[in-house]
């Protein structure tokens, strides 16, 4: 592994870009450890992007993305499946930044405690979501062991927020596909969701 | 979804794939086809899913992830000791999607005193956005109301976080409170009436609260209520302008404003929508609020549907009615462990049981609720002023304006209302008047107000002047004519521009008078309001016809209180109003029932007027008693006409039977607690004396006698007249104490009463039947007194009360005063029908009595040649 510069320090973007490389050309190893290098400085863009948010302003999951890409990567360097690759790579990782602010929450719920005076409704609306993203994280899981590409789909649209035509791209098939694939994935995760949170 | 095999999802997943871009029709035939009824199941079981796929999924997760990020960057925390502005942070006392609430105290040693001190999140980035927050603030700093708690102060931190410095106020949510204190339906209604007028009086400042809940409304252990952030969720929202502005921002217009900090089971629709919220919101949210505090539930539930399931509900579901929602709470298994209500432990936190609390809520309170739940906020309460006046109606038994008025609905209402008795009439008409007054300031603001008064006054007329001219006595005590006073003066003051509603106020009132029996009021005011219509709308227009008839209802009473006969303009008037009507209106309008029957009222007992009023009355009948008017209760007073008119040639079975009829009707409609129902009790009562059915006669009169008492006090002629019959029937039964104690106390409690000639009449022949006939005579004597004063010397009922006296008198034995005042009769009444008769047949008894068979053979009946004879009653034959 050229390119493994551990989980200190931040890798350099060319490292970054030759990762890309070799993980778009479907090196699984590439992947893991392109992961491990942009995971964190990803979750800290995202975390201060998420908290510089003004109120009542949607986020822009690829405007974030970008932000970091332009930051991680040599991009003069990276092609745009390379590009792409680094997109995947981010939904991932918004899955999991998503889905780690959910899990505290369920933590701070279950520690309890907190009198809330007034305010504490958006508390409430807070836990809802943050089950509701749990629940999904896990039908979503679920989904991909039985088909890996509706699972990617959904990643990719809900999670990174990318178009359905970067997701084409992406998955080298046609827009169309996406549309129709995304629409299976979305009527299984909604049955999925409508079911009582039982044990799968 | 339960986990389909790999193998099972190969072939769902090749059907969904088929079938997803099929139409409704093409995808049911495609389904039928799938032999495999798992599979079929499955398949449909997903395609339902996709189309009601959670709306959040089609957007970045991050956006629905956005409440539960981490409220501040830790680095910027506020911690105790820190200063705000000119505050102290003391310590922490809530969180939420807006921001942190401190307790704080003053740090600028002016004064101390406690605040609540808000720290929001930073967005104020630009001046146009500080700009607003600076005006909105002073706006929300200006609104003053007891039960809203104040802003003081507020400003921007060093850092760009705007904060807010509030009233601190010590006390528990309203859900919190009523059901640790236990407070019942009623104390709930009554503690929520002040909460709706607090937001009434905001909105009448131009602040509308949007995010109403019970967090937001607190009750201080004084039981005062006080309202919390009132209008800070419109502060913390960007202005559209600004989202409009900022393309740079990457937001779209239809960006849900204020959807963070909002609990979509406290939304209203059009905030789900994001539409902007409007006074019509709050009006939803109150609703949401009562919906909690009667049923301990809220009517969208998140019951592990997730936020978007309830917004969807919020949206496109009903809300389950009040008394539904309690019914189900017990028959609910708590869901993977989630509320646990039982009905029980709800009826008991509001000191009931499950059964009372239902019949409590349903019905008033059902139809109340959720009209203020409407999804349409055009069909919601028009202000929570009107929501409050509904509640306050409710409280006092009166019809609701959220209900359609169905026949078996008014009537219920009337008989609920009438047994509240006196006090709960006057706070009835307290309510209206206050409701009145309210009206009319509105109608000057703007044209849906305007209509609102309208149909205030259209509530109003109905209520209180519908069932004309018997209306409910109870109204008349000093604290209801004050008020009446009141709104009369409100009405010829504040509606000089709007002649038209001011005769409709002024209609209104006059009929009220009239059903108070202040006919000299009446007419006064109604001569105004037909002024006003004949001015404005003509002769020939209904409501001018209609003034018409109300004015000379009040002017036959006036004539018949004053001079005791009737007012030659009244036949007239009621003539021209009943042409105008029956000109104007559909031929089985009410109107031109009730019209009739004051005519029929208003004609002579004689000739072809009493035929006419006969067939007046009964054509009235016919229409009052069309389904469609029944529940108006004017047949009671038709039938009542009709009775009399039968009493008067004596057929007493006819009257009995109309009675009998009326009695009915008015039970069912007025209730049997109710002036109207005893009365015609009362008149049953005498046609049954009449027709010797006495002991019918003495239930019927004890049925009446206490309710006219209570209404009417015991110096009514009414009570004079119930307490005569039923002294007769005792009577007649034998029972004689009893019967003279009632006529004593009819004489002692009104000795100038102007029917004191007929109850001394109904006493000596009590007195006579029981041998007391010095007692009879002396009664009689006054009698006659009485009568000669009043109808002079030639009326007939003299001659009947001077026969009865001679007769006494003849008993005594008193033979040469008896037969003095006989021949003196005679000679005024020489005829040998009417009274010339009766003092005949008294003469024959008297001479039989004397033992002069002589003298009353030349009296005894015969034919008229004998007249002569008559006249020299000492000739010998």
């Amino acid at each position: 592994m050229t390119g493994d510069t551990g989980t200190g320090g931040s890798p350099s973007p060319e490292a970054i870009t030759a990762l890309l490389a070799e993980a778009s050309a479907g090196d699984p190893a590439a992947h893991a450890q392109l992961w491990r290098s942009i995971y964190p400085d990803l979750h800290a863009i995202a975390h201060r992007a998420l908290l510089r948010r003004r109120p009542g302003h949607t986020l822009q999951t690829t405007a974030l993305v970008n932000e970091a890409y332009l930051k991680l990567v040599h991009h003069q360097q990276a092609d745009w499946d390379g590009r792409l690759h680094f997109f995947a790579v981010a939904a991932r990782a918004m899955r999991h930044i998503l889905i780690d602010y959910a899990r505290q929450r369920g933590r701070q719920k279950r520690g309890g405690g907190q009198a809330p005076v007034s305010l504490d409704e958006a508390v409430a609306v807070a836990e809802e979501r943050a089950d509701t993203l749990l629940a999904l994280d896990e039908a979503l899981t679920a989904l991909a062991e039985r088909d890996e590409r509706l699972g990617r789909i959904v990643e990719y649209r809900f999670f990174g927020g990318m178009t359905e035509a970067e997701v084409a791209r992406l998955l080298g098939v046609t827009d169309r596909t996406v549309r129709r694939e995304w629409r299976k994935a979305k009527a299984w995760l909604a049955a999925a969701l409508a079911e009582p949170p039982s044990p799968p | 979804m339960e986990l389909l095999s790999h193998e099972r999802w190969q072939q769902v997943n090749a059907l969904l794939d088929e079938a997803l871009d099929l139409d409704a029709g093409a995808r049911r035939r495609f389904l039928d086809g799938i032999g495999d009824d798992g599979l079929r199941a499955a398949v449909e079981r997903l395609l339902t899913a996709e189309a009601e796929a959670p709306v959040f999924l089609d957007a970045p997760a991050a956006d629905y992830a956005v409440p539960l990020l981490p409220d501040l960057p830790d680095p910027g925390s506020p911690a105790r000791g820190r200063r705000i502005g000119a505050y102290r942070l003391e310590r922490e006392i809530g969180r939420g999607g807006m921001g942190r609430v401190f307790l704080a105290t003053r740090a600028d040693g002016q004064f101390e005193q406690e605040v609540a001190l808000k720290l929001l999140r930073p967005g104020l980035d630009t001046d146009d956005a500080r700009r607003r927050f600076r005006t909105e603030r002073q706006i929300l700093a200006s609104l003053s109301h007891p039960h809203v708690a104040r802003l003081l102060d507020g400003g921007v931190t060093d850092e760009g976080r705007p904060y807010l410095a509030m009233e601190y106020v010590e006390g528990r949510p309203i859900d919190a409170y009523c059901d640790a204190r236990r407070l019942s339906v009623e104390e709930r209604l009554r503690l929520f009436i002040a909460v709706a007028g607090a937001v009434h009086h905001a909105h009448r400042n131009l602040v509308i609260h949007r995010d109403l809940k019970p967090s937001n409304i607190v009750v201080t252990p004084e039981g005062e209520v006080k309202l919390l952030d009132f209008g800070i969720a419109k502060l913390l929202t960007p202005a559209p302008a600004e989202l409009l502005d900022d393309p740079a921002a990457g937001v779209s217009p239809t960006t849900r404003t204020g959807q963070r900090w909002m609990t979509p089971e406290y939304a209203a629709p059009e905030q789900i929508r994001g539409d902007a919220a409007t006074t019509a919101t709050d009006v939803y949210q109150l609703g949401v609020v009562l919906y909690e505090l009667l049923t301990g539930r809220r009517p969208f539930e998140q019951n592990g549907g997730g936020v978007h399931a309830v917004e969807h509900a919020v949206l496109e579901e009903e809300p389950e009615k009040p008394s539904t929602a309690v019914s189900r709470a017990s028959g609910r298994t708590g869901r993977s462990g989630t509320t646990g209500l039982d009905a029980d432990r709800v009826s008991r936190a509001r000191r009931t049981q499950p059964e009372r609390l239902r019949s409590t809520l349903r019905g008033d309170l059902d139809t109340i609720v959720l009209k203020a739940l409407r999804k349409d906020p055009e069909a919601r309460y028009a202000s929570a002023e009107a929501f409050v006046e509904d509640v306050k109606r409710h409280l006092a038994g009166l019809p609701v304006q959220a209900r359609k008025p169905t026949p078996g609905y008014r009537m219920q209402r009337f008989v609920r209302r009438h047994r509240a008795g006196v006090a709960a009439s006057a706070l009835v008409v307290l309510s209206l008047v206050g409701g009145l007054g309210a009206a009319l300031w509105q109608a000057r603001v703007a044209r849906a107000e305007r209509d609102e008064a309208e149909t205030l006054a259209t509530f109003l007329e109905d209520l209180l002047a519908a069932p004309n001219p018997v209306a409910d006595e109870r109204l008349d005590t000093l604290s209801v004519r004050d008020l009446i006073t009141h709104s009369q003066a409100r009405v010829e003051a504040e509606l000089l521009d709007r002649p038209l509603l001011q005769a409709r106020m002024l209609h209104m009132i006059g009929r009220t008078y009239n059903g108070m029996h202040r006919y000299a009021d009446a007419e006064q005011v109604l001569e105004r309001a037909l002024a006003l219509r004949r001015a404005h709308l003509g002769d020939r227009h209904e409501a001018t016809a209609i003034t018409v008839r109300d004015l000379a209802y009040a002017r036959a009473e006036l004539a018949d209180e004053r001079v005791g006969r009737s007012d030659a303009a009244v036949v007239p008037a009621l003539r021209e109003a009943l042409a105008v009507l029956r000109e104007r209106l559909e031929p089985t309008d009410p109107e031109i029932a009730l019209t009739m029957a004051y005519l029929a009222q208003a004609l002579p007992y004689d000739g072809l007027d009493h035929v006419e009023a006969e067939s007046l009355l009964h054509e009235a009948l016919a229409i009052q008693q069309m389904p469609a008017h029944q529940w108006t209760g004017q047949s009671v007073f038709t039938l009542m006409l009709l009775a009399e008119r039968r009493m008067q040639v004596s057929d007493f079975k006819g009257a009995a039977a109309y009675y009998g009829q009326a009695l009915e009707l008015a039970a069912a409609h007025f209730g049997e607690g109710h002036t109207r129902t005893a009365s015609v009790h009362s008149d049953l009562a005498f046609a049954l004396r009449e027709l010797g059915r006495f002991e019918e006669a003495e239930r019927h009169a004890r049925a009446a006698l206490p309710v006219l008492l209570a209404a009417r006090g015991d110096t009514s002629l009414v009570v004079n007249q119930t307490r005569r019959t039923l002294a007769s029937a005792l009577r007649m039964q034998g029972r004689y104490d009893e019967a003279e104690g009632l006529l004593r106390a009819v004489l002692a409690s009104a000795p100038q009463s102007p029917d004191r000639a007929v109850t001394l009449g109904a006493l000596a022949t009590l007195l006579r039947e029981q041998e007391d006939l010095a007692g009879a005579a002396e009664a009689q004597r006054e009698v006659v007194a009485l009568l000669r004063r009043r109808f002079g010397a030639a009326h007939p009922m003299l001659a009947y009360s001077l026969t009865k006296l001679a007769d006494i008198q003849t008993e005594q034995a008193r033979y040469a005063e008896a037969e003095q005042i006989l021949l003196g009769g005679l000679a005024a009444w020489p005829e040998e029908s009417g009274p010339g008769r009766q003092l005949r047949r008294s003469l024959v008894a008297l001479y039989e009595a004397w033992e002069r068979p002589d003298r009353a053979e030349a009296y005894r009946g015969g034919p008229a040649r004998d007249t002569a004879s008559a006249q020299a009653p000492h000739r010998a034959p």
